[in-house]
């Protein structure tokens, strides 16, 4: 049922795949609404799984009492209709679909990722954009103390992380480093030039 | 973790600038929510994609009225003064304008969702019309490449299951009707209020004043008692619109007054404990001696009249159309079910 997405309403069929914008019957705002065939598919019910009836019939591996239907294209294993999950034209046990997201086997169910780059890179400018306001500047140092050299673990702890799923380069993770370096050898060199001072 | 190289396309139309963004993939459409340190992401695979659904809105509308009342501000205030204090207010006056001019280059905004036989996910990453309509032209070739086009027969099968579950007519939000007396009272009172505004640039009085400030008081009361019944209402879109920017204009006079009696108690400061005399001496100032009262008397006065009119136009138009719908007793079409009628 394509409906309206302010009042819910069902739209008629003005509305649907009509290259144009028409009000909605009920509340009047301007809607286009593309429909394609998958509109009119229903989803299938779940199968709880058959019993097993006769004694040369395969069991399910999770459900001994249950007919086996299939096997599970990763481990091999004996399914019943209840534990076969169908994903992407493969058919997979549920321990199996888990630790395929764990350990990022299967890459279509990866959901989440932590951008280190993006990480490294923040961490090295940080106390320069701290340095640019007017009124903080003098915090620069020390968050360049901590900042700095966390930068550079991060960068080379998680070089070979992959970053975004959308394929980038090291760009960041490469800017990051001498950045890094930069702040660090400054620090260095100003306290040095401090220590130097003190002792004369 | 796996990084199998599956090639990736932006989707035309999603926003640069935004943290939601929209990939097309080979069988999938990819979105990525995220911030500077992670993302997250959704896969809408094209055999499921049901309907691409987009709504036109009024954000963009309003945006400009905001934007453009505050310019229009400014620039009375710029033009009135002189000086630095003009300069100032070219420079607030920019401020507004450059933004308006972008949010009306880039044209009407609108929100779109994408149906799936589990969800209908709104895709934040478009929120312009010419936007989604390049979108929509790009993810339709691909899905219609999964699934095939939608023909006149799989349109009659859809029909037919919309018509036989009755489970829908649940979901319908309940539109009322509400027949625009409280605006109609508002919006006559907004009129009304103008003369004294008017009469106020070239003479001051204290029972005026007062008389102004009870309308004033009396217009609020009234619209809020207004913005309660036109909600989920059939009142026209562009009387609700004005009945909400009347709030706004009163919360600038409201904002206004303040610094005005705030500034006159700093010049008496003999009268801080004196509400009466604190109002005296306010409705003693004539707007044509101070440049700023002048430009927000002139302010009140333009948005009073305009708004009070229009409001007024339209409310009777309204009660009109509906009366007259009324007497020729339209038909309920079969499952679009409004309740709530009430009778004048």
């Amino acid at each position: 049922m394509i409906r309206c997405t302010n009042c819910a309403a069902i739209l008629p069929d003005e509305n649907i795949n009509s290259q144009a914008f028409n009000p909605c019957p009920i509340c009047g705002s301007l809607v286009r609404a593309d429909v394609f065939p998958a509109a009119n598919n229903t989803l299938s019910g779940g199968s709880s799984g058959e019993l097993l009836l006769m004694d040369d019939e395969s069991s399910c591996f999770y459900h001994p009492d249950k007919q086996a239907v299939t096997t599970c294209s990763y481990c091999g294993r004996f399914l019943c209709s209840l534990c076969d999950i169908d994903f992407d034209d493969q058919h997979l046990c549920p321990a199996c679909l888990d630790s395929g997201k764990k350990k990022g086997v299967i890459n279509k169910l990866e959901n989440r990722r932590i951008l280190y780059d993006n990480i490294a890179l923040g961490l090295a400018v940080f106390p320069i954009l701290v340095l640019l306001t007017v009124i903080f500047w003098v915090f620069a140092i020390p968050i360049a103390l901590i900042t700095a050299p966390a930068a550079i673990i991060v960068a080379i702890r998680y070089w070979n992380r992959p970053s975004s799923i959308i394929k980038r380069g090291r760009l960041r993770m490469i800017l990051a480093l001498p950045i890094a370096f930069l702040q660090i050898a400054g620090l260095f060199i100003l306290f040095y030039s401090l220590i130097s001072k003190i002792s004369s | 973790m796996s990084d199998i190289n599956i090639p990736y396309k932006k989707l035309k139309g999603s926003a640069f600038l935004s943290s939601n963004r929209l990939y097309m993939g080979p069988d999938h459409l990819l979105s990525i929510t995220g911030n500077f340190f992670s993302e997250e992401y959704l896969r809408f695979y094209y055999r499921d994609i049901q309907a691409i659904i987009t709504r036109k809105t009024i954000k963009g509308k309003v945006l400009n009225i905001c934007l453009s009342a505050g310019l229009i501000l400014f620039l009375t205030f710029a033009v009135l003064l002189s000086g630095a204090w003009s300069i100032f207010f070219v420079i607030l006056s920019a401020v507004f304008f450059v933004p308006l001019l972008i949010n009306f280059l880039k044209g009407p905004t609108s929100i779109s969702h994408i149906q799936t036989p589990i969800q209908t996910f709104r895709l934040s990453a478009i929120h312009r019309m010419k936007n989604a309509i390049k979108a929509v032209t790009q993810l339709k070739t691909l899905i219609e490449q999964t699934q095939g086009v939608l023909t006149d027969d799989l349109i009659e099968r859809l029909r037919d299951r919309e018509n036989s579950d009755a489970s829908y007519k649940n979901l319908l939000k309940i539109i009322k009707h509400e027949n625009g007396l409280f605006h109609l009272i508002v919006f006559s009172l907004l009129t009304f209020h103008t003369l004294f505004i008017g009469v106020d640039i070239f003479f001051q009085d204290l029972m005026l004043t007062l008389i102004s400030n009870v309308i004033v008081a009396a217009i609020a009361i009234l619209l809020i008692i207004a913005l309660i019944r036109q909600k989920d209402s059939d009142l026209n879109k562009i009387i609700k619109g004005l009945a909400w920017s009347i709030i706004g204009y009163l919360c600038l006079i409201i904002i206004f007054s303040n610094i005005l009696s705030f500034f006159v108690t700093i010049q008496n400061q003999e009268i801080v404990n004196n509400q009466l005399e604190l109002i005296k001496r306010m409705s003693a100032i004539s707007p044509l001696s101070n440049p700023w009262l002048l430009g927000i008397s002139v302010f009140s006065l333009v948005f009073s009249l305009f708004t009070g009119i229009t409001g007024i136009v339209l409310t009777l138009k309204f009660r009109k159309g509906y009366n007259l719908m009324q007497e020729e007793q339209r038909p309920v079409e079969k499952g679009f079910v409004t309740s709530g009628l009430k009778n004048e």
